[in-house]
């Protein structure tokens, strides 16, 4: 039988997926209902993005703080691009060479700097900041042309919105990235030893500063995702989300050590948040219990990740001592 | 007599080697006695059980004609023994006293005096006629300084016999010298001293009596004003040249010249570096440890940064100023350092072998899994991976078999020119008989390699030359027909041919 | 293997999505109310809209109607952390049980986002209101856009959708709040006469984003202008609502003014802070916050913080409740409806909220 480390994870997360939507759907019958059940997919289309963006920096051993600013700076900047009459699907392209600068910018501070990426995405993260809020006198984009706003909130099939196919859309790009290139080989690489690969003649800055491109891609296509929705931009969105989509990743088995982490497990991830989210709404639970629930949930999910390390270390073992 | 240390019948074991066998000598009150002995003589072993770094073995220790045996360095630290470390251990960023007194803080109730604690630190590195200043930073200070802390820092436990292990590897000739002058200082204080060296020179200079480890048995203590240079050397070695470490093929070598390292210099590190290596050969690289072979291999692999010097590689003047540059050479390293350097760890023996050559496998920008395991497959078949597995994780297989991947990792990018940094450090006598046949297999196949290796017997039984460094410059190269233990270890000891 | 079984587990989960609607029977139906009309997508400013006082709105409109059996409203704060909304909370339960003594058929929801930065959740809390069809919802956003979605939905279900102060929310067809600008000039009034016309003041500003923060400074600022030439605004900067950063700022401001007399604060959390330096320093400068919050009201009680002006989140509470009643009653009112607000100072500091609004209880139909 093959040993693949992840599937164990997935398969895990999406069992405890079903049993939520079960104990919720036990609770109120509402949460099923076709409609709540694309919002809860909808809600996580934002973190989703985020999350497989910072997937990427995670893997290779890093972390980017900023992404919760690069989606504001895009969302103000898109945002002021389209309203001035730029058609749609320019600022979309535009939307999304800001997000990969800005994200090259924290690859270069890290590869060429050497600055830990924690501190280097943290001060970016203030300095992004700042330019959304410079970009706009820290007032909201309004009155987004319907044009944009059908890009990503327009309905596809039935009630689902165009910003659910972006999302997986987006998620084959990474998994396929990840699993099917030479980058995505690297990352692990990366991930597990640095030196090591290094000495592998492997070109290391380069395969780093992409990850850190490829994760503001992901903060621009959210980024747009939430503008389409919400038809304004404010540039005080974002604040806290570099967070979710950690934690996202986190669930979905991503090591923050580094080396470890998929995209399936990610989207799980984010799907599981956004599951748990809505159904405490929806079982009408008091907001501040809420905070205490789903805490617990992302603390349970680590520790889940720790027992299964566990059970692989024993499994994979026994070969080597009885050959 | 009045002994300070006496060891009787020290016996240390690991599954598998006996380290130290039915060791007994002693040591004199107030003298500085040396301990020589190759790599894997038992030198450490015994310094351990002396400082309590391993509490179980065989036999007896007596301090002062009283049996001690410590649980841990406290005790020994408590008990006057102290050990002034190889790689020193102190801490960067507090002051020179707070090294000197860390763990054994005076107090002044629940706060520490900082007050008394400067005041006595300056009286002991008066007495080491040392110009640091107590509350001065670690900043900035040199190699020679830090060991002059480490020893303020016995002197402070009261010690009685303090071992200095290789304490002039990393220090510059001044530096060693003022060592030298501390050493005789505290000689004269009353304090015996247990001197650990390759550097015949100290030895010679400073010891009054010398002890001969070889293969973890005592060879004998003598009298230092009794016993000549070659005589030291020549009971140094003679240990059982293994019988797997032979050629089993004919010799490959053919006169082309894959290789030519001209003029390599980082200054503080090598200076000087020329060597040439032909195809088909297996060119040793012998020395002892601070002979910086590492750093030569690392610098023409581009993994460090090489001040000057000229690379020639199959004819043609190479720049390589990183392992990307290395690789498209066709020049692989195996680093010394397995887990850290070698491998990556999570990966699949699969993942790890093709980490190298992945381009090779891509097809319309995608990787073809197919083509990656067919070439893990191939070198795992080969190489004779146990478990045979690609898909199973590098890091839960035994050492040798990490050593094959790793190694696996550079056949399977074609590359020409192998360096193997201590290829067989720390693996099991079965995987070492099969790494030496793999090498043979390789120059068969027209490779070329360099075996950086402190295994004496392995050199002289494998390489077709090998060339000897000390201290950073190369001192001579041995044909394989002159090659020796007694000869390699005099050029690596004492830069000469005795 | 282990890769088809997860497949198969995410199969699974992808059919419940269709399967979904036959569980559930498709047990809503939107098509049962008209689609409400909403305000165009345009920058609003309910300070100088189309409004009214609430006063004037009981007079206008007579008592509550009755609009009927089942009436449930729903109403989103922003964080529950803050005292602010916990008090329009118990004013909304207030009005719930005076309506439900006259016989009224309600109940009212409130309930809030995760803090002040969970945007998505109270987007969400939105959308489980409007899938259980509720009544009408009262909304107050934590930006000015984070609910815009949820506001179209139950738009497009029928549901009347009440802005409730702060946050704006521009395709909104009725708001329930104070006006912001008065807010300021109230207080600029108070220090103008406290300090006979002659002085320096400064602002510490909230988030300059919000429109709450916008409008108090302005009102403050143009007031002066208009009424004060005396008076010299020498600093003002933003603390984004912080207690903390409001301190620090007030700090440097009194060691950089050796001659400030007054400092007005957007909110009473960063009027707190505040006072906090001026106690330090020993210098006698005026501080007035907004909001009303009990710690202010010990403050002023203590002598230590000069004035707030109180919006009175419980009297709000109940009007919003009200207004909703009178929108589903079908009653037409102006876009605005103006809620009460007062300086509080040492003078009155201890005189009850509603002696000091003239707070009366409505009439009601039934």
């Amino acid at each position: 039988m093959k040993v693949r480390l992840d599937t164990y994870r997935e398969l895990g997360i999406s069992i405890a997926l079903v049993v939520m939507i079960g104990v919720f759907a036990f609770i109120n019958p509402v949460y099923i209902r076709t409609n709540n059940l694309i919002d809860i997919v909808q809600q996580s289309t934002v973190n989703g993005m985020l999350a497989i963006g910072i997937t990427f920096t995670i893997i290779t051993g890093g972390i980017d703080l900023s992404v919760g600013s690069t989606f504001a700076v895009v969302i103000v900047s898109v945002g002021m691009l389209v309203t001035n009459g730029v058609p749609p699907l320019v600022g979309v392209a535009i939307g999304i060479i800001i997000g990969l600068t800005l994200g090259i910018v924290n690859g270069l501070l890290i590869t060429k700097m050497k600055l830990q990426p924690f501190i280097a995405t943290l001060g970016m993260m203030s300095v992004y900041r700042g330019v959304a809020y410079v970009m706009t006198g820290g007032w909201p984009v309004v009155r987004i042309p319907r044009e944009f706003r059908d890009l990503t909130d327009g309905r596809v099939i039935g009630e689902i919105p165009v910003s659910v196919f972006s999302l997986i859309a987006f998620a084959i790009i990474a998994h396929v990235l990840l699993n099917r290139t030479r980058f995505g080989a690297y990352l692990y690489a990366i991930g597990g030893n640095e030196q090591a690969t290094r000495l592998s003649g492997v070109n290391v800055d380069r395969t780093k500063v992409f990850a850190y491109g490829f994760c503001g891609i992901g903060a621009a296509l959210a980024g747009m995702v939430l503008l389409g929705r919400l038809g304004s931009g404010e540039p005080t969105a974002g604040i806290t989300y570099e967070l979710l989509a950690i934690a996202a990743a986190a669930v979905g088995g991503t090591s923050l050590a580094g080396g470890k982490g998929t995209i399936t497990g990610t989207l799980l991830g984010a799907l599981l948040l956004s599951a748990l989210r809505v159904g405490l709404i929806v079982a009408g639970m008091d907001s501040f219990w809420q905070f205490i629930a789903t805490g617990l949930v992302i603390v349970v999910a680590a520790y889940f990740e720790v027992i299964q390390q566990r059970l692989r270390f024993q499994r994979n073992k026994k070969p080597v001592v009885t050959p | 007599m009045d002994f300070a240390i006496e060891f009787q019948h020290v016996t240390k074991t690991f599954p598998g080697v006996v380290a130290l066998d039915d060791v007994s000598f002693a040591v004199r009150r107030g003298e500085v006695h040396a301990l020589v002995g190759e790599n894997g003589a038992g030198k450490s072993t015994l310094l351990n059980i002396l400082h309590g770094g391993y509490s179980e073995y065989a036999g007896t220790v007596k301090l002062n004609g009283t049996p001690v045996q410590f649980r841990n360095p406290h005790d020994a630290i408590h008990a006057g023994v102290s050990k002034v470390h190889q790689e020193i251990s102190l801490v960067p960023n507090l002051t020179v006293a707070q090294n000197i007194f860390l763990g054994y803080e005076p107090r002044m109730g629940p706060l520490v005096d900082f007050h008394k604690m400067n005041r006595d630190a300056e009286n002991i590195l008066k007495r080491l006629r040392s110009p640091l200043r107590p509350d001065g930073l670690m900043v900035g200070v040199s190699a020679g300084e830090m060991q002059m802390i480490s020893v303020a820092k016995a002197l402070f436990h009261d010690a009685q016999v303090i071992s200095l292990d290789e304490p002039t590897s990393s220090l510059s000739s001044a530096e060693t010298d003022a060592l030298m002058s501390i050493v005789r200082e505290l000689k004269e204080h009353g304090i015996t001293i247990f001197y650990v060296s390759h550097r015949l020179d100290e030895v010679f200079d400073l010891s009054d009596r010398v002890t001969i480890l070889r293969d973890g048995k005592l060879v004998g203590s003598y009298e230092t004003s009794e016993i000549s240079r070659a005589e030291l050397i020549r009971k140094m070695v003679g240990r059982d040249v293994s019988t797997f470490a032979t050629r089993k093929q004919p010799r490959r070598v053919q006169p082309e010249v894959v290789l030519e390292v001209e003029d390599l210099s980082s200054p503080g590190l090598f200076e000087d570096i020329r060597f040439s290596l032909h195809k088909g050969e297996i060119l040793g690289f012998a020395g002892l440890v601070g002979a910086k072979r590492t750093d030569v291999m690392r610098a023409v692999f581009g993994a460090d940064p090489v001040v000057s010097g000229k690379v020639t590689v199959h004819g043609k003047v190479a720049r390589i100023t990183s392992p990307m540059d290395a690789l498209e050479r066709g020049i692989g390293l195996v680093p010394e350092n397995r887990k850290t350097e070698g491998f990556v760890r999570y990966l699949t023996n699969e993942a790890n072998i093709s980490l190298t050559c992945l381009r090779r496998f891509q097809r319309l920008g995608f990787v073809d899994r197919s083509l990656r395991r067919s070439n893990a497959d191939t070198y795992i078949q080969r190489l004779n991976v146990n478990p045979p597995r690609s898909d199973f994780p590098t890091e839960n297989m035994s050492g040798g078999n990490q050593q094959k991947v790793v190694v696996a990792k550079w056949l399977s990018t074609q590359a020409d020119i192998l360096i193997l940094d201590e290829p067989t450090k720390g693996i099991d006598v079965g995987a070492k008989a099969e790494m030496y046949a793999l090498l043979e297999d390789l120059v068969a196949a027209g490779k070329s390699i360099i075996l950086v290796s402190s295994e004496l017997p392995e050199l002289i039984g494998l390489c077709d030359r090998a060339v000897v460094m000390k201290e950073g410059r190369i001192v001579a190269e041995v044909s394989a027909d002159e090659m020796s233990e007694e000869l390699l270890l005099n050029y690596a000891m004492e830069g000469v041919a005795s | 293997m282990k890769r088809t079984m997860c497949m198969v587990v995410i199969g699974l989960v992808v059919l419940s999505l269709g399967v979904a609607p036959v569980f559930s029977g498709g047990a809503r139906d939107g098509g049962t109310r008209p689609a409400i009309q909403l305000m165009p997508d345009e920058p609003f400013n309910p300070d100088t809209a189309d409004g009214v006082d609430f006063m004037d709105m009981r007079r206008s409109l007579g008592p509550i109607p009755d609009p009927g059996a089942n009436i449930r409203l729903g109403a989103v704060a922003k964080a529950f952390e803050n005292e602010y909304w916990r008090t329009l909370r118990s004013g909304m339960q207030t009005a719930e049980t005076n309506l439900k003594d006259r016989g009224y058929d309600i109940i009212v929801d409130v309930r809030s986002a995760l803090g002040e930065g969970d945007e998505q959740g109270q987007l969400s809390i939105v959308f489980d209101m409007v899938n259980r069809d509720y009544s009408a919802l009262l909304l107050s956003p934590i930006t000015d856009s984070n609910l815009i979605p949820g506001v179209e939905r139950a738009a497009r279900q029928g549901i009347p959708v009440i802005n409730v102060n702060d946050g704006l929310i521009n395709i909104a067809p009725n708001f329930v709040g104070p006006r912001a600008v008065q807010n300021g000039e109230l207080a600029a009034e108070w220090i103008a006469n406290r300090l006979g016309g002659q002085g320096k003041v400064a602002i510490v500003i909230g988030m300059p984003t919000a429109f709450a923060a916008r409008q108090r400074t302005l009102g403050f600022e143009s007031w002066m202008r208009a009424n004060a030439p005396g008076i010299q605004i020498v600093e003002q900067q933003n603390a984004d609502w912080s207690r903390a950063r409001a301190r620090e700022l007030a700090e440097i401001w009194i060691n950089t003014h050796p001659d400030l007399n007054a400092i007005f604060c957007n909110n009473d959390t960063m009027a707190l802070g505040v006072q906090e330096a001026v106690n330090a320093s020993g210098r006698d400068i005026l501080v007035v916050g907004v909001d009303g919050i009990g710690e202010a009201y010990d403050s002023i009680r203590a002598g230590e913080m000069a004035a707030t002006i109180d919006s009175f989140p419980y009297f709000k509470g109940q009007i919003a409740v009200e207004v909703a009643l009178r929108v589903l009653g079908g009653q037409d009112l102006p876009r605005v409806v103006w809620t009460p607000q007062a300086l509080i100072d040492s003078s009155n500091v201890n005189v009850a909220a509603a002696e000091i609004i003239n707070w009366q209880e409505p009439d009601f139909a039934r």
